[in-house]
Order: structure tokens, then sequence, then C-alpha cells
């Protein structure tokens, strides 16, 4: 009876082990196909005009629905919370690991991801043989470039070329301002991304050209990596003129008791401020605006400063 | 001193200890013999009060032993087990010195009166040189006496032994039973002691309790107790009982003889 | 006796010493900015800008190292001789993963930076640590008299319980959130949040608790001779051990609250000073303290070292106590042996 019992467990694992097939080809979209480089340097051949996007992506989903694609978008991931539209779409995982099957089940033509930490999605949903393309912004170009290669994808040149166009003369409206001050008088400011570790960013973030070009001197620039952990000891010699709270977990009162963070330039100056995560650290069409709401806050009129006790 | 009322306890395998009354007053020396499983060392435990008896109680200087404080009974009755094991390397020296523990209780650091005993039950125990010694460098015999050594200097009224000398070769056994009977005879410590030997019991303890079964099937001196009758009844085979030069020798009946392996 | 009185000098220099190079070394301050900034205390010099802001930063920084490092070496200490394993570790109860739990879910309700002084992720780190140990001892005692087998066994078993709903915690909040939990999982003392009145309550939790196993280390010392062995030398055995546990419990609960939990100070340093200082727990809880509370300073010390001279991204703490540690380990060995 044991034996029966190790033969059919021994059965069921092999079994189990067993993973999804393959899935058939789908047939060739009507329209055709055309060859695109994504920025992971492949070569994918994407539909013409794609029907059914599966987004992986908050910003490139946000890129879709402001060309206008956004009817064309049938599954995201979780984080995919802009515009509103977005939430209601059917969720197949999150940006780095998705669900085979719900992806299957939405029949895509198209799958849109950064590349960013993904090898392992993408692997994910190579059997299914949809084509899979990802675009990647680096800087406050490549979010331009993303703007323009995914409005090209869907067929929405003209929208995207809208969207870049606002998209630039926001920016623009900001680096007017921002030239009208002395490169002397530009705030010092540190952007924390994280309270625990402490994070900041550095030269090679998109993050830290958003702080150039809102008017500040970003003081984690020179930190090793780009999204990097940050000592307490070393904000406070940098001695910040702004802080600027990029993840809700810490208000700026909270922040005022941290040991030995009293004294800084900031926290005297009550020039603390939380600015909205989805607007700053999404590499998306809002971006402009996080850099509007950035110069904002760096340049808001301080309250009377307290003495250095 | 100590008694014990109709004691009973039963271990998960079945009753080890079914009915037990015995008494053991001030000065007695005592040999608790028996096959193997016949409730001794259960027994002792239950003495000890170690074990809660499922029945009966164990009375201990007119008290019953669980009204008694833990400390209370350890100063009154020592207990030297069969097999000790002390998994870090204390010396004999901190050792022996840890018996003074029911004495000076947590918070007291020991005094000059706490040195003397640990240092004469040392020397009782003939391990004095051995004291600096760590004790998983000593040997089975070593052991055994530094563990003696660490139940005398409690300084108790009543010390049990648990077959305390299973690794003790032929000298150093009888040097044990002569320092038991030594501290009986000057000191009136009261020793009950569980044994396998009972040619050793005969010599040296006064008063032996046969056990079969869990229950006391004899209680007296040896030339009453083992008698070839009643031995050869509880341990299920013929036993030769010999008197020579004065003691008296206990023997299965016929050596090579009693057993026949099938073909 | 000569061994104990060099091994205590030792100590006491090595502790000295790492708690100089605490004070000096730090990102912000270079190590002459840091001197003339204490130096300012007594003279009427006057201290380097933000000097004292930092340093504040930084004492505070040394302080709960300290704490951590006394906690977690004493707690291991008395838990080796309670379950009677000289290579048991202060979380084998489970108290690191109940930890983790109260700090993934006060990160996962995005409680972390509390206005209070007390945060709410080191609160519920502290309470998570505690129901772990409660847990524990319920199972342990329902299985009947609290042998060390069954004590063991409900700590894996609250421990696996625990780790498995970190994972489940992790699995549903966003990336962010989970990078935060995965390095407060690895230990860290350089938060500034760490305030001083936190060190306070963790320093007073943990002297309570180390006062009381110094209190009773003879009584440590009898449950060397095993549940008969110390019940027949008066020992009131099960009451004791609840009583070890809980204490040694709280004190790890404390450390663990304070800056997550950082391996290796609990299961090396009573197991390293025992070899030399011998097993009596007397002298060698007080060693413990000592040995811990230089290892957690050093390994932090290093962290600070490597970030700021060799560019280094911060490094778990747990990391340099494991390297520190694992090579004084073996050197005292040889000496030990010798």
């Amino acid at each position: 009876m044991r034996h029966v019992l190790v033969i059919v467990i021994f059965a069921a694992v092999l079994g189990g082990g067993c993973g999804p097939r393959p899935a058939p080809a789908p047939p060739a979209p009507p329209g055709g196909t055309r060859v695109v480089v994504d920025d992971l340097g492949r070569r994918v051949a994407v539909p013409a005009s794609p029907r059914r996007i599966v987004c992986t992506s908050p910003e490139l989903t946000e890129i879709l629905f402001a060309v206008g694609a956004g009817s064309r978008v049938v599954g995201v991931v979780r984080g995919c919370d802009w515009p509103p539209a977005a939430r209601r779409l059917p969720l197949v995982g999150d940006f780095s690991n998705v669900s085979l099957e719900r992806v299957a089940a939405l029949s895509p033509d198209l799958v849109l991801a950064t590349g960013h930490e993904q090898d392992r999605m993408l692997e994910q949903l190579r059997p299914l043989g949809v084509p899979t393309a990802a675009f990647m912004a680096r800087d406050i170009a490549g979010v331009r470039r993303n703007i323009t290669t995914v409005g090209a994808l869907v067929g929405a040149e003209s929208n995207a070329r809208g969207v870049v166009a606002a998209f630039d003369a926001a920016l623009a409206r900001v680096d007017a301002e921002v030239a009208r001050v002395p490169a002397g008088r530009r705030p010092r400011v540190y952007l924390e991304i994280s309270p625990e570790p402490l994070m900041t960013v550095a030269a090679g973030s998109f993050v830290h050209e958003e702080i150039r070009r809102a008017g500040g001197v970003n003081i984690g620039a020179d930190l090793p990596r780009p999204y990097c952990r940050i000592d307490g000891e070393e904000v406070i010699a940098r001695d910040p003129e702004v802080i600027i709270l990029c993840h809700g977990a810490t208000s700026p009162r909270a922040l005022a008791a941290r040991t030995g963070w009293r004294g800084i330039s900031a926290v005297r100056a009550g020039r603390v401020y939380e600015a909205n995560p989805d607007l700053v650290l999404r590499a998306g069409p809002r971006l402009a605006e996080g850099v509007a709401q950035l110069h904002a806050l760096f340049y808001r009129r301080p309250g009377p400063a307290r003495p250095k006790t | 001193m100590i008694r014990a009322e109709d004691l009973r306890f039963s271990w998960p395998a079945g009753p080890a200890v079914r009915g037990v009354s015995l008494a053991v007053a001030r000065g007695e020396m005592v040999a608790v013999v028996g096959p193997n499983g016949a409730g001794k060392s259960t027994l002792l435990r239950l003495l000890s009060g170690y074990l809660k008896p499922a029945g009966g109680r164990v009375v201990l200087n007119g008290r019953d032993i669980a009204a008694y404080g833990r400390r209370d009974v350890a100063r009154l009755v020592s207990f030297v087990p069969q097999y000790s094991d002390v998994n870090l390397p204390y010396t004999v020296a901190e050792l022996v010195a840890l018996a003074r523990y029911p004495h000076l209780g947590p918070f007291r650091q020991p005094g000059p009166a706490d040195r003397a005993a640990a240092a004469r039950a040392m020397a009782w125990a003939e391990v004095a040189a051995l004291a600096d010694r760590p004790v998983s460098q000593l040997s089975g015999g070593e052991f055994q006496r530094a563990v003696l050594a660490r139940a005398l200097a409690a300084e108790p009224d009543l010390i049990l032994l648990d077959e305390p000398t299973t690794h003790l070769d032929l000298s150093h056994e009888a040097r044990m039973f002569e320092l038991l009977s030594l501290l009986n005879r000057e000191r009136g410590l009261m020793v009950i002691a569980v044994l396998h030997d009972l040619n050793f019991a005969a010599a040296y303890f006064p008063r032996v309790v046969l056990m079969a079964r869990g229950e006391v099937v004899a209680d007296g001196p040896p030339a009453a107790v083992f008698t070839p009758e009643v031995l050869s009844s509880v341990y299920g085979c013929p036993i030769t009982v010999a008197a020579v030069g004065g003691r008296r020798f206990i023997f299965p009946a016929v050596v090579g003889g009693n057993r026949r392996v099938r073909k | 006796m000569r061994r104990k009185a060099i091994t205590f000098t030792a100590l006491g220099l090595i502790l000295a010493g790492v708690v100089v190079a605490a004070a000096l070394i730090g990102p912000g301050l270079s190590p002459s900015a840091s001197l003339r900034t204490l130096g300012s205390a007594f003279s009427a010099a006057p201290a380097p800008a933000d000097g004292w802001a930092i340093m504040a930063h930084r004492l505070t920084r040394l302080a709960a190292a300290l704490c951590v490092g006394v906690a977690l070496a004493m707690a291991g200490t008395s838990l080796q001789a309670l379950l009677r394993n000289p290579l048991a570790d202060p979380y084998i109860l489970g108290i690191a993963a109940g930890g983790g739990f109260g700090a993934a879910v006060a990160t996962a309700l995005g409680l972390g930076g509390g206005a209070a002084s007390f945060t709410a992720v080191n609160g519920l780190a502290f309470l998570g640590a505690l129901v772990a140990v409660g847990a524990g001892l319920t199972v342990a005692r329902a299985a009947g008299i609290l042998s060390v087998h069954a004590l063991l066994l409900a700590g894996v078993m609250v421990g696996a319980f625990f780790t498995s709903l970190i994972l489940l915690v992790l699995a549903i909040v966003p990336a962010r959130d989970q990078h935060a939990v995965f390095l407060w999982l690895m230990g860290d003392l350089g938060s500034p949040d760490i305030t001083p009145l936190k060190v306070g309550f963790a320093a007073a939790a943990v002297g309570v608790c180390g006062f009381a196993l110094v209190l009773f280390s003879r009584a440590l010392d009898l449950v060397a001779l095993g549940d008969e062995g110390a019940f027949h030398l008066g020992l009131g055995v099960e009451r004791f051990k609840i009583f070890i546990l809980v204490t040694a419990s709280l004190a790890t609960a404390a450390a663990v609250a304070l800056a997550g939990p950082i391996g290796f100070v609990g299961i090396v340093v009573p197991h390293a000073l025992r070899r030399i200082i011998g097993p009596r727990h007397l002298p060698l809880l007080f060693a413990a303290a000592l040995g811990g509370a230089a290892l957690v300073a050093m390994g932090d010390t290093l962290v600070k070292a490597s970030a700021d001279y060799f560019s280094l991204p911060i490094v778990p703490v747990g990391v340099f106590t494991a390297l520190i540690g694992a090579p004084y380990f073996l050197v005292l060995l040889r000496w030990a042996r010798s």
C-alpha cells in the first residue's frame, strides 16, 4: 500500500512538473508586421497596428493613454494607476512578475515593457509567442523619445507629437524661470526616495536631471550609484537648503525629529516638502509636471528661519 | 526519616511502581535490588521528589515532600544518578562547588564554610587531585567519583544513589562502599542505593529491599532476603547462594549450562 | 585566573579602541574635525559647523550598536546554557522572524518614520518578537514539560510561521517596500530614526535583562547539569527556564526592534569566550557583554568607513560582524587550545 502511495506521489510530481506547453504562435495580424529595435537591442516583429496591448509599466501605460491609444490597452500590471481609466483594466501581475495564464487569457498582440529588472518576466512571456518590446527612458530626452516611439508603434504619431510639444512647453516654462536665477543662488537640494534605508538620487538618474532642470543643486550628485543609500551624517554635513520627501512614509515633522537633523538649513527654515512620487519618480509624460512641482517647491517663499540652537 | 506510603507511578509504557510502602529511619543504609524493570530507579526518583507519584505520597521528616520548597529538599537529600551529563567543561572543583547551591541560593557567593565542605567532599571521593581538570577529560570512573563528591558536598542527611558503581573498577567500587559505610557510621549519613550487584549489596548493606515488577517482594537483612528460593523466583533462573569465609556469595546456579541454542 | 585577567583587560582595551574609532569615523566629519568637536565640550575652542549635530547622530548610533551587542551576546550566552547547546543563537525561538514580521507590517502600512519617538516599525518589531516567543512558549508547554527538545521544535515552527508571513507581506507590497523590508532584515544601525530616546528605552530593557541574568548566573551554571541534576540541587527548573527564556527574549527583542536582526554576534561571542574564560556564567556574562558590544560597534564602524573611504555602497552590519567575527573566533580557538 505504501509503495503505491509513493508511486502516485511521484507521478503527480512529475506530471505537475511539466510546465505550460508553448502556445501555438498566434496567426499573423492583419495589416502585417514591422520590425523595430527595442531598447534592449532586440529586433522585434510588432504588428503594424496593434489592437490588444498588455502594458507592464506604469509610465508606458500613461504614454499609451496620453497618445489616445488607451482603448487598445487590454491588460496592465499593479501600479498602473494613471489615468483613472487604467485602474479598471485587468491586472496581469506586477512589474517584475506576471502571470502567463492571465496574459494569455487576454490574447494580446503586443506586450510592452521597460526592460528594467524585467529579465525574468520577459523569459516568462516567451512561450506565449507574442511580440514583446522594451522601451526604457534613462533621462528626460529618453522620455520624449519613448512618447514618440510608442506613438509610432500604435499609429498615433500626430497625437504623440502633440504630447511631446506640451511636454516641451511645460519644461520650457520652467527653464525660463530657472534661467533668471543666477547659478550661485540655486538651492542645495536633498531628495529622499526612501527613508529606511535612507536613499537619494545621483548623477545618472533622470530624477537627478529633474532636480537640475528645476533649478536645484542635488547634494547627492557625486554618490556612486544613480539610486544610492546615503548616511544620515552626510546629509547633515552637506546641509541642504531644501529637502524633498518623495515617498510618503515620513512627514516633514517626523524628519525634523531625526537625530542631528534639527540644525540642517532646510529644517531650520521649514523648507521640507513632500512631492508627488508619481510625478517625479515616473519617467512618463507627467514628468514635466513633476519638474514644475519641484521648481515650485525649491523656490517657494520660505517662512522666517528659526535660529540655530 | 523518609517514608513511602503506597506509592504508585506509571510510565507511558506501563506501570512501574505499584503500591510500594517503605520506611527508612535515621542512620540506616539500605540497598534496593531486583531485576531490570523492577521499578527501582523509578522508586528512587519518587523518593527524591523528582517524579510526582500518581498515588500515595512520600513523607520526609514528617511532612509530605510535595509541601517542601525545592531547595529545602535539596539541603536534606542528595542524588547520584547513573548517567550524568555535563556538557560544559566545568572543572571538578567548579562542579563540586555547584552543590552548595541549596544552601546559598542564587544570590549568595560561596564562603569559607562552603569551600571547606567542597574540599572535604572531594577528599572523601578521592578526586581532590583532579580538582582543576575539566570534567570532559575525566575517565568514566573519575567522573562518577566527582559526581559523588558533588552529592556529598551538599552535606545532605540522605543520599540516594542509582547504580553508582557502573563505571568503577573493583577497587574503586569497594572504596566507594567503604566510604559510604564510614559516613553512615560516623556521620549518620542515610544511604539508599539501587544496586545491580547482589554481592556488594550483601556485603555492605545491613538492609536490602528486593523489588520485582513494581512491588516490594522482600525487605530485611541480606541473610533473610537473599535465599535461593526467593532469588530464583524473582530472577527467573536458578540461583546459588554460598557462604565463603563468612561472606555470602550469590551466583547463577550453573555457569554455561543454563541455555541451549536452538538449531 | 591570569587568563581571565588578561582576557578582560584585552576586551576592555578593544572596546575602548572601538568606541574611540566609532566616534571619530564617519562620512560627515573627518577624524580631526570630530576630535575638535568633542574637545570643544571641554575647552573654549568652538566646534566646527554642524559638528555637534553630526556627533549627536554618531554617538547615538554608537550607543545603539553597544546596546545591541550587549543584548545579543548576553542573550546568546544564557540561551546556550538553557538549551544545553553551545551553538544556539538568540533567534532560535523565532524572534528574528517575529520582529521581521512586525517591521514588514509597519512598512506595508506605511507607518515607518512616525512622529512619535517610538517609531511604528520599532514598536511593531518588538511586539512581533514577543508574540513569537509567547507563541513558542505556549506551544512548548502544551507538549508537556518544558523540555529543551520541545522548545527547539516550537522555535523552529514559530520561526517558519512568521517567515512565511513575512514572505506573504513581501509578495503583496510594492517593490519599494519590498526593498525596505529586505534591508531591514539584514540589520541597519545607521537609520537617523534611531533617536536617543529609543536607544534609551532599548538600553533600559537590556540593562534590566542583563542585570537579571547576572543575578541568576549561578543558577545558569546549574542548568548545565541537565534537568534532573539541576532539580536535585534545588533549582526550580521549569520556572527558571521560563524566566531565562523571557529575559533573553526581551533583550533580543529590544535589539531586533532597534536595528533589525544582526546575526553572528549571539552565537560566536559567547562560544568563543567560553573557551577562554571557562563555563562559569558570572564572568562569562560580563565578558560576553564586552565582547558583543565591541563586535557590533566594530562592524558598524567598518560599515561607515567602507562607505566613506572606499566608496562601497552601504553594507549591512551583519556582513561585517561575520567577516570580523569568524577570523576572530578562529584566532581565539587556536590561542585557547595552547
